[in-house]
């Protein structure tokens, strides 16, 4: 009897010598197959009772029947759901710890021009709050700066790994402007505060102008005496490498940013924010401007809006034929990031099937982001981002994820606040003995 | 030429989605629905609940249907109206008096802003009442406001008379923590500190007490003998002798345990611990003390005391037989408030029922009003809302929210109003653009949009300051 007891005394402490902190596993190292279960492809399709295979972090096979080879790990799930990893865009993930400690935040420089600001080489894969992000089916992230008129630029992570070089999914994958506002508030904190003309808005976009078309006339010759950094950044928005990442909220800047980046011969925009995109439509339809909303979960613009905004904006959005892609940004970013399913859940409730909401936080972000080849659905040929969740994993009654894999490793779904919840529970439970 | 004048209509409140009258009782038959009762009978199908003169008047099947406003409930729900125990909307002017560490003789009551779009937003959310806290400034902050939201009433229609709290606070935001390097001064600046304070708090109301009780049973009473009435001690006075009940923000384990040991000396009891994100480090003691818990469902980490905060909380609080409500302490989250609640049955199994009692029937609890409020029972305030799902649900929504007999809030009104709002925006811009047309004088808008508080602010006190943005 004590040995037995010893045993699963030492097993136990293994368990949770191994939980501590949770430690990315090897290379996927033998094939494995998920069976029996409702995958959702993300791209709007279903398979009910499907199987996946994946080896070597790739996925070979998916379908009805689906054979594995004889070496193969089988896990049956039994009727559960089977979900692309999710992807949560314009984070301050692993670029900070905790907001009101100054010395763990990384996301904001103090200099106003500054697209030569790598948000990749600040990220730290050993944030406690990563994997609380996880374990709620959010496999990728992209890691964005923050700040001054052009942020920086953003790099996209997957969040298993021991460093960032090992992290890096697509390495500077853009570059972050925020638009000047139109008007501001006379007193910050004051209530009786005014909104009033932003008087520094024309100086501000003059110099915007002037900075990308400096910008656009260094880019065309590829051998320069002189090196700009910023401007060496800043290439990429010219030849198609980076995305330009707009940040701008009211109807008309959105308009007026996107018609001056689009006369600096800038490749690819993003609108990052939208509150009022669902007013400018046409606009972004003509001009083939994809959009990357925040955070759902905030009170509506104006004090007459409607009471189901902004929750109706993604199927307002969706139905003008625009690309649309969730984040939680400007919401309790990072820690409340994990509760991006639930923006998702939120805009099927107000318009969308679930499976158009489950692509606006799986497929489209990748499209967005240009990482669609290799992840965003369940497709033949994609990376191994896979995640199984015991119900919808839109609705919080619902959402319990079981099994994670990144890159086709299986990975440790532990985190900081399930383990305080075991030590304490067990505290309670020997009390009681 | 004389002009017609053209008036537009009278509302109420007199802001977006006021009503052209003000909702009144009706006696509202819900017919066939799933009634969540927050009872021994739990959750009862094909069940139709009857609402007459403001109250819960019958409970059952087939119940007659004349002189009654009939509301079809099939493959809907019903419950009791959402509650929320911390809530900062419909304050006017600031939030906390953030002066001084002791500011109990302050009422968040007298500041009460009936017109806040918030109430009405909050209405489409299921929300029925909310208790209006101070902020989190000070140790002894102020003594809060608990409101019925009848959208379209006067502040003191809206208020809930005989419902006696205030608010306390621990931990970082009152010891200045993250005011900047300005902030240093004021006593207290560490959780040392917020022990002195409470401690001579009630040590000065103990003294102001007996002070009194001598004068008042002296025989040979004179006017110069009278000691000084003190309106802060005379809130304090009120907590020793359990007529008005502490709501305390606070966080760690180490200032929870602190603050039962002070109300133990004093002889009180901390009612309810609000935020409270490591109540589950100390559960046991605060059942054996008999607090309560008001937590929020999942947020931590943004600063250093909610860093070992976890969403089993409310969970495991519970499980020790602490009573739990989930609280917003935001204006966005109130409004999803049954979102943040069905929270618990992810993160630690809380049962669905008693997901949903979390921010209704034991918020009633906490705030000693379960007696008229809470479960959908025999003789308890109509107040009710019917959804079109499971209530724990994120696909559900609030069709019809319910207070005191009167529909506050309908789905399909909702609609009505929006094109009653666009309609009347239009007339006044006709007007504006007419009048500027034949000449008369114009003047640049000029919008003052709403604060939305939280426990921290402290607007007027940097208004003329040098310190702050």
């Amino acid at each position: 009897m004590k040995k037995i007891f010893i045993t699963i005394f030492c097993f136990s402490f293994f368990i949770f010598s191994q939980a501590q902190p949770p430690s990315p596993v090897k290379i996927q190292d033998r094939a494995l197959l998920l069976k029996a279960g409702i995958i959702h492809i993300g791209n709007g399709q279903i398979i009910q009772n499907g199987s996946i295979l994946f080896e070597n972090g790739k996925i070979i096979e998916i379908g009805i029947n689906v054979n594995s080879p004889t070496n193969a790990e089988i896990i049956d799930v039994n009727g559960k759901h089977i979900y692309p990893g999710l992807i949560s865009p314009n984070t301050h993930l692993g670029l900070t710890e905790v907001d009101a400690v100054r010395s763990t935040v990384d996301y904001e420089e103090v200099v106003d021009f500054q697209p030569n600001v790598r948000s990749l080489i600040a990220y730290n894969t050993d944030s406690e709050i990563i994997p609380t992000v996880r374990s709620n089916g959010i496999l990728i992230a992209q890691p964005t700066p923050s700040g001054g008129i052009i942020s920086g630029t953003s790099s996209i992570v997957q969040l298993d790994a021991w460093n960032w070089e090992d992290a890096a999914y697509k390495i500077d994958d853009g570059i972050h402007t925020n638009f000047p506002s139109m008007y501001r508030r006379a007193g910050f904190f004051d209530e009786g505060s005014a909104i009033i003309k932003n008087e520094n808005r024309i100086k501000i976009i003059n110099e915007i102008d002037k900075t990308f078309s400096e910008a656009l006339a260094y880019s065309k010759i590829s051998n320069h005496d002189v090196i700009n950094l910023k401007f060496e950044a800043m290439r990429g928005l010219f030849d198609g490498t980076k995305n330009l990442y707009v940040h701008a909220d009211y109807g008309k800047e959105i308009i007026e940013s996107i018609k001056l980046f689009k006369s600096k011969e800038i490749k690819k925009i993003v609108l990052m924010g939208g509150d009022d995109a669902w007013q400018v439509t046409d606009f972004l339809k003509e001009n083939n401007i994809s959009v990357i909303l925040s955070s759902l979960h905030r009170l509506p613009t104006r004090s007459g809006d409607d009471v189901d905004m902004p929750f109706k904006i993604p199927a307002l959005l969706h139905k003008a034929g625009i690309l649309v892609s969730l984040s939680y940004a400007d919401g309790r970013d990072p820690m409340g990031s994990r509760n991006l399913p639930f923006l998702a859940g939120t805009a099927s409730a107000h318009g969308l099937t679930k499976e158009e909401a489950l692509s606006m936080v799986t497929l489209n972000t990748a499209k967005i982001l240009g990482i669609e080849t290799q992840t965003g659905s369940l497709e033949k040929g994609k990376d191994a981002n896979i995640v199984v969740s015991d119900g919808d994993i839109l609705d919080m009654k619902t959402n319990n994820i079981t099994y994670a894999f990144i890159q086709g490793r299986k990975i440790t779904l532990d985190d900081r606040n399930k383990r305080l919840y075991r030590k304490f529970s067990e505290k309670f439970e020997k009390k009681k003995e | 030429m004389e002009v017609k004048q053209e008036i537009g209509k009278v509302i109420y409140p007199f802001v977006a989605f006021g009503n052209l009258e003000k909702p009144k009782p009706e006696n509202i038959l819900i017919k066939n629905a799933t009634v969540w009762t927050n009872e021994k009978e739990g959750k009862i199908e094909n069940t139709d609940v009857l609402l007459e003169n403001g109250k819960i008047s019958k409970i059952g099947k087939t119940i007659p249907t004349t002189n009654v406003k009939i509301i079809d409930g099939t493959g809907k729900h019903l419950t009791y109206g959402i509650m929320d125990e911390h809530s900062h909307i419909a304050i006017s002017s600031g939030v906390n008096e953030g002066t001084q560490s002791v500011s109990a003789e302050v009422r968040v009551g007298d500041v009460v802003n009936p017109d806040d779009i918030n109430i009405y937003r909050q209405l489409s959310g299921g929300v029925v009442a909310s208790q209006l806290l101070h902020g989190s400034a000070n140790c002894i902050g102020g003594q809060s406001g608990f409101i019925k939201l009848k959208w379209g009433s006067s502040a003191e229609e809206m208020k809930v008379k005989n419902v006696q709290f205030i608010k306390f606070a621990l931990g970082e935001n009152v010891k200045q923590s993250n005011w900047g390097d300005a902030n240093v001064i004021r006593f207290p600046q560490t959780r040392m500190g917020v022990e002195q304070v409470m401690t001579d708090a009630f040590t000065r109301a103990k003294e102001y007490e007996a002070e009194w009780k001598t004068f008042n049973t002296n025989k040979n009473k004179t006017s110069d003998k009278i000691p000084r009435k003190d309106l802060e001690l005379d809130a304090l006075v009120e907590i020793l002798n359990k007529k008005r009940f502490i709501t305390c923000h606070s966080y760690v384990q180490s200032e929870i345990n602190m603050l039962m040991k002070v109300a133990e000396k004093f002889g009180f009891r901390i009612n309810t611990f609000t935020h409270i994100l490591e109540g589950y480090k100390l559960a046991d003691k605060m059942a054996k003390h008999g607090a309560g818990g008001s937590s929020f469902s999942d947020w931590w980490a943004y600063k250093m005391e909610v860093y070992d905060a976890i969403p089993y909380n409310a969970a495991l609080m519970q499980k020790m037989g602490v009573t739990v409500s989930i609280n917003s302490d935001d204006a966005e989250m109130a409004r999803r408030l049954n979102q943040e609640a069905a929270k618990t049955i992810k993160y630690g199994n809380v049962s669905e029922e008693d997901a949903l009692k979390m921010v209704t029937l034991n918020v009633a609890k906490l705030m000693h009003i379960d007696d008229k409020m809470g479960s959908i029972k025999v003789g308890k305030d109509a107040c009710v809302v019917l959804w079109t799902d499971n209530p724990l649900s994120i696909y559900a929504r609030a069709e019809k929210t319910i207070i005191d007999g009167a529909i506050y809030y309908d789905l399909n009104s909702d609609e009505t109003k929006r094109n009653e709002l666009q309609t009347e925006r239009n007339r006044i811009i006709q007007k504006m653009l007419t009048a500027k047309s034949t000449g008369n004088i114009t003047q640049k808008p000029i919008a003052k949009p709403q604060k939305i508080w939280h426990c921290e602010d402290v607007a007027d006190v940097f208004k003329n300051g040098d310190s702050g943005e």
